[in-house]
């Protein structure tokens, strides 16, 4: 029998709108949209630009309210601060208050998050270092790198000890060295019992390291689940590469998905599983020699693309 | 432990209060007030009639004028900069309410106002005491004047004021709207009498009738200036002094109660 998931945060039918132009009228953002996310869990967001996933988070951290549906964090309105003391959120390209430092700026949100100035004290060299700028907390935010924000933010979201991190496009802007750096500290806050719910249009990032994956188009949800279960849903290929026979050749031997030369040798795809033996049978046979097989899984990349079509 | 609220509005206040203290405007404007010093300086060693009284007179107008454009200007700047930098996502995803934040930003800009009016205050009235000693005056009857205190008293107050509602306005339009209301509301404000007068002139009619309706709704912002009460150094009775210190908190808590009402519904 399967356990029912502890689910932190559901949105159940929820739409939004935002008034616009002269005579405001309401331009609907998000429809319908229901969503939950398991405890513990790395939830990935993923979505064009303009899909909706800000929107979204904004409902999710209390900041809007929603035109209709609910959002509910542990049980709490999303809007309420019970539900929002429960939650540490970064937003997408965040801009602090350029003038103060790193640690004038924790002080500030310890303040706003309901911290005591003595807990405040005790707890930013823990999140400095935990994001590895303790060497930077009285320099000016006017000083800091992109990827340093990047982590002050961070920081700011986990010192107040949430157990729900939101962050919106955390990796947005950042050079493969931060964008490495973002994605183990993400890790490292999941292995330490947080639920982390990330937006991103960068499937890579997101099939790293989430567990849960939703996809978002024009602010309707078009898929939802574990990760495990997308990566599934595809059609499983295998790359076959060898040597000492010429392309001509090789393709009398078998029918390739794909096929290319490299200065190595030559690179093929075979589509099924049925077709590896017989494949590298007849390659065996004609002299080829075998340098590797592996076997593709679908990128989430094909499977946003599906989606979205 | 303080309430909740308390550190919200204290820790919101001091970031907003170092916001402005680096804003280069802010020097400009005390630049300006110290160069219509400098002015009240000159003409008072021009004038042989009581020079003090104009050097005092001209003084608190310059406090008066760099209290009211800072106010203004950057009281309609003052939720535009949080909401456009979106700051104020960050802010408000904590358990904080929009007005409680206001109010926080609010105390921030009175912390600037007031220090501004401190330092130019201290300064007309060292430079008062200066110029009575180097004419041969007794220094304490011409600065140690109660009317001159309370003038100054509410002159910041009617600096607060501004403030308040400019940033009432700058939560339904844009810092430059903000800007022109203010000043226009001000302009108006410090002319009521004159829009009592005209109606008194025009006679029972709807356009006297606008008028005097304008003259009771509008801040009426010359209850707050002295006038020609520290020219003469007339004094202020104790019912008319806490008459206009009343009148001054009361618009000021409206002024921000409105603004708190709004905040809650505004899309940010």
């Amino acid at each position: 029998m399967n356990q029912p998931q502890d689910i932190i945060a559901e949105i159940s039918g929820t739409s939004q709108s935002f008034r616009s132009g002269f005579w405001m009228k309401r331009i609907p953002v998000l429809h319908n949209v229901t969503l939950r996310i398991p405890r513990r869990s790395v939830f990935g967001f993923l979505g064009a630009n303009g899909a909706g996933k800000t929107t979204l988070i904004h409902l999710l951290v209390g900041i809007r309210k929603p035109f209709e549906g609910t959002v509910r964090i542990n049980g709490h309105d999303a809007a309420t601060p019970e539900a929002r003391a429960l939650i540490g959120y970064l937003p997408e390209r965040p801009y602090f208050h350029e003038h103060l430092t790193g640690s004038q700026l924790l002080r500030y949100f310890g303040a706003l998050s309901g911290m005591s100035p003595e807990q405040i004290t005790a707890r930013i060299p823990e999140v400095l270092t935990s994001v590895g700028l303790l060497q930077a907390a009285g320099m000016e935010l006017r000083r800091y790198s992109k990827g340093m924000l990047q982590r002050i933010g961070i920081a700011q979201a986990l010192l107040h000890n949430p157990e729900f991190l939101v962050l919106d496009e955390p990796m947005s802007g950042l050079d493969p060295v931060g964008r490495k750096e973002i994605r183990e500290l993400i890790l490292r806050l999941s292995h330490e019992g947080r639920t982390i719910f990330f937006s991103s249009h960068v499937i890579p990032d997101v099939e790293t390291i989430c567990d849960e994956v939703a996809l978002i188009q024009q602010g309707r949800i078009i898929t939802c689940g574990p990760i495990g279960n997308f990566l599934a849903q595809g059609d499983l290929t295998t790359e076959v590469a060898f040597s000492g026979i010429s392309l001509a050749q090789a393709e009398k031997i078998a029918t390739f998905q794909s096929i290319r030369e490299m200065p190595d040798g030559i690179r093929a795809t075979v589509g099924s599983q049925d077709a590896v033996q017989s494949t590298l049978q007849g390659l065996l046979n004609s002299g080829a020699r075998v340098l590797w097989v592996t076997p593709l899984r679908p990128s989430l990349e094909s499977l946003f693309e599906k989606g979205t079509q | 432990m303080k309430p909740h609220w308390i550190n919200v509005v204290r820790a919101t206040g001091l970031v907003t209060f170092r916001e402005i203290l680096r804003d280069k405007l802010l020097y400009n404007i005390v630049l300006f007030a110290i160069l219509v010093f400098g002015a009240a300086l000159l003409a008072a060693q021009l004038t042989h009639i009581q020079p003090e009284r104009l050097l005092i007179d001209l003084g608190l107008s310059g406090i008066a004028i760099s209290g009211g454009m800072i106010a203004i200007l950057a009281g309609s700047g003052l939720l535009h900069r949080e909401v456009e930098r979106r700051t104020i996502h960050l802010a408000l995803s904590r358990p904080v309410s929009r007005p409680i934040f206001l109010l926080g930003k609010f105390t921030g800009l009175s912390g600037i106002i007031a220090l501004n009016w401190l330092l130019l205050s201290a300064a007309l009235l060292a430079m008062t005491a200066i110029f009575a000693a180097a004419s041969g005056m007794n220094i304490g009857t011409v600065i140690f004047s109660p009317t001159l205190f309370l003038a100054l008293i509410f002159l910041l107050m009617q600096s607060l004021l501004l403030g308040s509602m400019t940033v009432f306005f700058s939560t339904f339009s844009t810092p430059s709207l903000s800007v022109i209301f203010s000043f226009g509301i001000y302009l108006v404000g410090v002319n009521t009498a004159e829009l009592r007068f005209a109606a008194e002139k025009i006679g029972p009619s709807l356009p006297a009738s606008l008028l005097n309706g304008l003259a009771l709704v509008l801040p009426s912002f010359e209850r707050f200036a002295p006038g020609t009460r520290v020219t003469y150094d007339l004094p202020f009775g104790f019912q008319e002094a806490a008459g206009i210190f009343i009148y001054g908190l009361a618009l000021i808590s409206m002024f921000l109660a409105a603004t708190g009402l709004l905040i809650r519904k505004r899309e940010i």
